[in-house]
């Protein structure tokens, strides 16, 4: 068997088992076992699996995910974020989507204060969502907003991902940081404009407040609420960003600030108890268990798919290409988008970075400018169905009955605006190459 | 059973159409990194050298397993070799700390002839049979440097400061607060001034990795990891199953390289350090000899705790070490080079243009 | 017997649900751990060689013992599309065939290797590779724990779906 032949068996299998509907964790663990048997010529490999868990369970760059996830139960539990969203509704007023648009600015604050997506995009579910059901939001709308802005964390700096590039591809990771932040501005600009076009168009998709209940509110009134209600906890993400770019804390160490902030704001709702706390380590657990079994069993079928040869198989074919550079980079670029549909995005960097880097500096693309548009390709794999985190999480999270076929389809309009992105930053590189050019 | 691409070349080339040993190696670092570079084209060549029997695939770090579990992956079979810092498996014998590093410890010659001339090989296989595992080759690390947002001229003016290190005993002895931040949150922490300094690797490999944007100063010589080694090592199972003239092959292939790891990043690293002092992007600093030697001192009494803890192969290799050290250190101050100790300049006969 | 069953598979859901809870205050050690080693290098200018690599190991350790818990819970993602469609009688089949089919093989492997990794790493007094070194075999024996509880409660689920199969009860 060829591994060309061993890979169509293994995405198709895959296909099949998670479209009948069997859990997605035991699916991919399942598999990776399977076929790590049954097709990779190594009797060693059982004894894989054992690393792979060590690899997960002791990797620091979840603990950040646990802290986020408790943050947000704390803040969901002292009826803050209610609060907030509550008010954002009414000081929106008149403007169609504002709850969207809220979502969005929050996200691109979050996304500055933590390198990983698990983190806003459970955080925001619990967060903003109720409110934006309870006001009747276009559920695909309010959906994707979530997971497209919620992954915005792995583009704007700190990143992890980011991180792992720079230390494997050997480019600085201060301009990998700086060039990330026009890219991830740009696509929350374009999810902004995005959903005011949408509501301008349709109001129902994102209805405000009608106009009698608007007027019920004074400019005064609007005032109180922003300082009652939206203040701390906005106040509590500046806070943790700020505690990282004034050197105080760590990323993973201002997650841990924020929940004790969280618990002060709960504090403040007088929310704050024993029984309360006890309920948002259930639900942390809950949520947190559900979600690194998802990445440790796609960690375990990442690691088969490059036993079985997945990496060369995608080496041999784009070296077999001669046709211009735009083209081979196009070519790059939907290989990477398949990819992230099928298997993890770790696992689309680990092969990615090897392949395809010394591919495109041969072509003379611009090393900083090719990492971040591949950094907006992986963070779009956290987006593409069926193997989407983003979806997973917040299906995972809801507290709404939602079907997965619902969510999937909400992601395809932001991953519309995530392809108009990459071409966008294609004509326009600067809107990557200006700040690392400036800044160090 | 799923085979690796086919074998290029022909009957008449000699060439096997598909090889008889399919290999993985894992390698702690990736694309473009020396080591990896490096045991990639070992691997092309061995390909070559068997005639096409033996071929071994390269994959970067994590890959199969992390690097903290890359030995024991290695030991049980889920690839077959594996080149990596013997300090990862120090857990299971500790032995494996003194024997690839240590802090203000031998330099790379000192450490060469320690390793194939007084035991240090023996030792190591020794070590590595824990892990069922056979030692075939061994890259000593050039010096590293210390990246820093301060003008240290020596430890003492380290007191109170941050320092991300993997082995903070020494300098804790200096009121130095070492930390043992991973990569993905040091790099903003250092940017943002929460750690002062800290040490990677050898300033290309700094470099590289960006953290010269993020620090004005680079200091030498290291006292950390002092001329660490990695080690590429094969699973006993796999090892037991090649035909000797393979596993001489291997051998031989690995062995080859094992020098110019070691000329090929400090030679980069001369390079590197010339274009920052010229952009005077970075400026470096010799740290005073007075605090070295009484760091030796300090390192001593670590390293007696160490041996007196761990007792068995731990013991043994500080005992190697020492009984070594004691032989070695008279003669190399006898017969050093002329221009140990001398300027540039001095060395040079002529003077440096600036 | 079905009441005599239906006894066991409380019991089992018991354990998963107070195994899973107990373990879910480790998020506060993290949380304490973390701000703690904030004041303790920002302020005290001494941080510990130990904070980080604790942390680290404790939410290793939160969320592998959940997934039985989650389990219990009916908690773990799964598309849809056709699934949701099918009465529950048909979901409960699938539910059947996909546990001997890939459910038995994961879960059954990793008992099995992850037990035997405890084993070796009690038999050794494994330590980590840095600098403090703690022992790694408690880290280890909670991963083989992790999956005896998913076991267990794996079983459960089989049984009752074997149940709801063959007499359309829910127990
Ligand atoms: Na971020
Ligand atoms: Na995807």
């Amino acid at each position: 068997m060829t591994p060309e032949t061993a890979l169509i068996i293994v995405a198709m299998g895959f296909l099949v088992v998670l479209l009948l509907g069997y859990p997605l964790t035991f699916t991919l663990g399942g598999l990776a076992v399977i076929f790590g048997f049954t097709m990779w010529d190594n009797p060693g490999v059982l004894n894989l699996f054992n690393r792979t868990i060590l690899n997960v369970g002791s990797n620091v760059s979840y603990v950040s995910c646990i802290l986020f996830i408790f943050m947000g139960c704390i803040l969901e539990r002292s009826g803050a974020a209610d609060d907030m969203f509550e008010s954002m509704y009414i000081i929106f007023g008149r403007i169609r989507g504002g709850l969207a648009i809220g979502t969005v600015v929050i996200c691109t604050l979050l996304a500055a204060a933590t390198g990983i997506i698990g983190a806003s995009i459970t955080m925001m579910t619990m967060l903003a969502l109720p409110t934006m059901m309870r006001y009747k939001y276009n559920r695909k709308l309010s959906f994707g907003t979530i997971m497209a802005a919620g992954c915005l964390g792995t583009i704007i700096p700190p990143s992890i991902i980011l991180v792992i590039y720079g230390a494997q591809a050997q480019i600085s990771i201060g301009k990998l940081f700086a060039g990330g932040i026009g890219a991830g501005l740009l696509l929350s600009g374009l999810y902004l404009a995005y959903i005011v076009i949408r509501t301008l168009i349709n109001p129902e998709m994102g209805p405000p407040i009608s106009k009698e209940e608007a007027d019920k509110y004074s400019t005064r009134d609007k005032l109180i609420l922003i300082l009652k209600t939206i203040v701390p906890t906005l106040g509590l993400i500046v806070l943790v960003l700020g505690s990282i770019l004034k050197g105080v804390a760590t990323p993973t160490e201002a997650a841990a600030l924020g929940c004790v902030g969280s618990m002060f704001i709960a504090l403040a709702y007088k929310r704050l108890n024993w029984k309360m706390i006890q309920e948002a380590c259930f639900e942390t657990m809950k949520t947190n268990a559900m979600i690194m079994w998802i990445i440790l069993a796609a960690s375990m079928f990442t690691a088969v798919f490059l036993g079985l040869g997945g990496a060369q198989v995608i080496t041999n074919f784009v070296t077999s290409l001669d046709v211009s550079r735009w083209v081979i980079f196009a070519v790059v670029a939907i290989i990477l988008l398949i990819m992230g549909m099928f298997i993890d995005s770790y696992g689309v960097l680990l092969i990615g970075i090897p392949v395809f880097t010394p591919i495109v500096y041969a072509l003379g693309f611009d090393p900083i400018w090719f990492a971040i548009m591949f950094a907006v390709l992986i963070q779009a794999s956290y987006l593409s169905p069926p193997f989407a985190y983003a979806a997973f999480y917040l299906k995972g999270v809801a507290k709404e009955n939602i079907n997965i076929s619902e969510v999937y389809s909400a992601t395809f309009p932001f991953l519309g605006l995530q392809i108009l992105a990459i071409i966008l930053l294609c004509i326009f590189p600067q809107i990557i190459t200006y700040l690392p050019s400036i800044m160090y | 059973k799923v085979q690796t691409a086919p074998a290029s070349g022909s009957a008449s080339s000699g060439m096997q159409a598909t090889p008889e040993f399919n290999w993985k190696m894992q390698v702690i670092h990736t694309t473009g990194q020396s080591d990896f570079e490096q045991n990639k084209q070992t691997a092309e060549d061995i390909y070559k050298m068997s005639n096409g029997r033996l071929k071994i695939e390269v994959v970067p770090n994590g890959t199969f397993a992390s690097s903290s579990e890359g030995f024991q992956a290695a030991g049980d079979g889920v690839f077959e070799m594996h080149s990596s810092w013997p300090i990862y498996a120090k857990g299971i014998e500790y032995a494996l700390l003194p024997l690839s590093t240590g802090s203000m410890s031998m330099d790379a010659m000192d450490k060469w002839t320690w390793m194939y001339e007084h035991g240090g090989w023996d030792l190591s296989q020794k070590a590595f049979d824990k892990l069922n595992l056979q030692l075939v080759g061994l890259e000593i690390w050039g010096s590293e440097v210390m990246m820093s947002k301060k003008p240290y001229k020596g430890l003492s003016d380290m007191a109170g400061n941050k320092m991300r290190t993997s082995d903070p005993r020494m300098i804790a002895k200096y009121g130095v607060a070492g930390i043992s931040m991973p990569l993905e949150e040091v790099f903003t922490a250092m940017s943002q001034g929460a750690v002062e300094s800290a040490e990677f690797g050898h300033l290309k490999y700094d470099e590289s990795l960006g953290l010269v944007d993020i620090s004005k100063y680079g200091i030498y010589p290291d006292f950390w990891n002092v001329h660490f080694a990695t080690t590429v090592v094969v699973n006993k199972d796999a090892w037991n199953s090649l035909p000797p003239d393979l596993q001489l092959i291997v051998e031989m292939a690995f062995k080859a390289r094992e020098l110019q790891h070691w000329t090929k990043s400090q030679y980069e690293s001369a390079q590197t350090m010339k274009k920052l002092q010229e952009s005077g992007d970075m400026e470096f600093i010799r740290m005073n000899k007075e605090d070295f030697i009484k760091a030796r001192e300090e390192m001593v009494k670590i390293e007696q705790e160490d041996a007196a803890k761990y007792g068995g192969l731990t013991a043994e290799v500080y005992d190697s070490i020492n009984e070594f050290q004691e032989m070695w250190y008279p003669y190399k101050d006898m017969s050093s080079w002329w221009g140990a100790g001398l300027t540039p300049e001095q060395q040079l006969g002529y003077p440096l243009e600036k | 017997m079905v009441q005599k069953l239906a006894k066991v598979l409380k019991g089992i859901d018991k354990i998963s649900e107070f195994t899973a809870k107990s373990f879910s205050y480790i998020v506060l050690l993290i949380v304490a751990l973390q701000a703690f080693e904030v004041v303790r290098r920002y302020i005290l200018k001494s941080p510990t060689d130990w904070s980080w690599e604790l942390a680290t190991m404790l939410t290793g350790v939160s969320w592998m013992v959940g997934v039985a818990w989650v389990l219990k819970e009916g908690k773990h993602v799964r598309t849809d599309i056709i699934y949701g469609r099918l009465s529950k009688k048909w979901q409960a089949i699938i539910d059947i065939v996909f546990f001997g089919f890939i459910f038995t093989p994961f879960v059954g492997v990793l008992l099995w290797k992850t037990t035997q990794n405890a084993f070796f790493a009690w038999s050794i007094d494994e330590r980590t590779f840095s600098m403090w070194g703690p022992p790694i075999a408690p880290s280890k024996t909670i991963f083989a724990l992790s999956f005896f509880l998913l076991a267990l409660q794996g079983i459960a689920k089989l049984l009752r779906d074997i149940i709801y199969v063959v007499k359309g009860e829910e127990v």
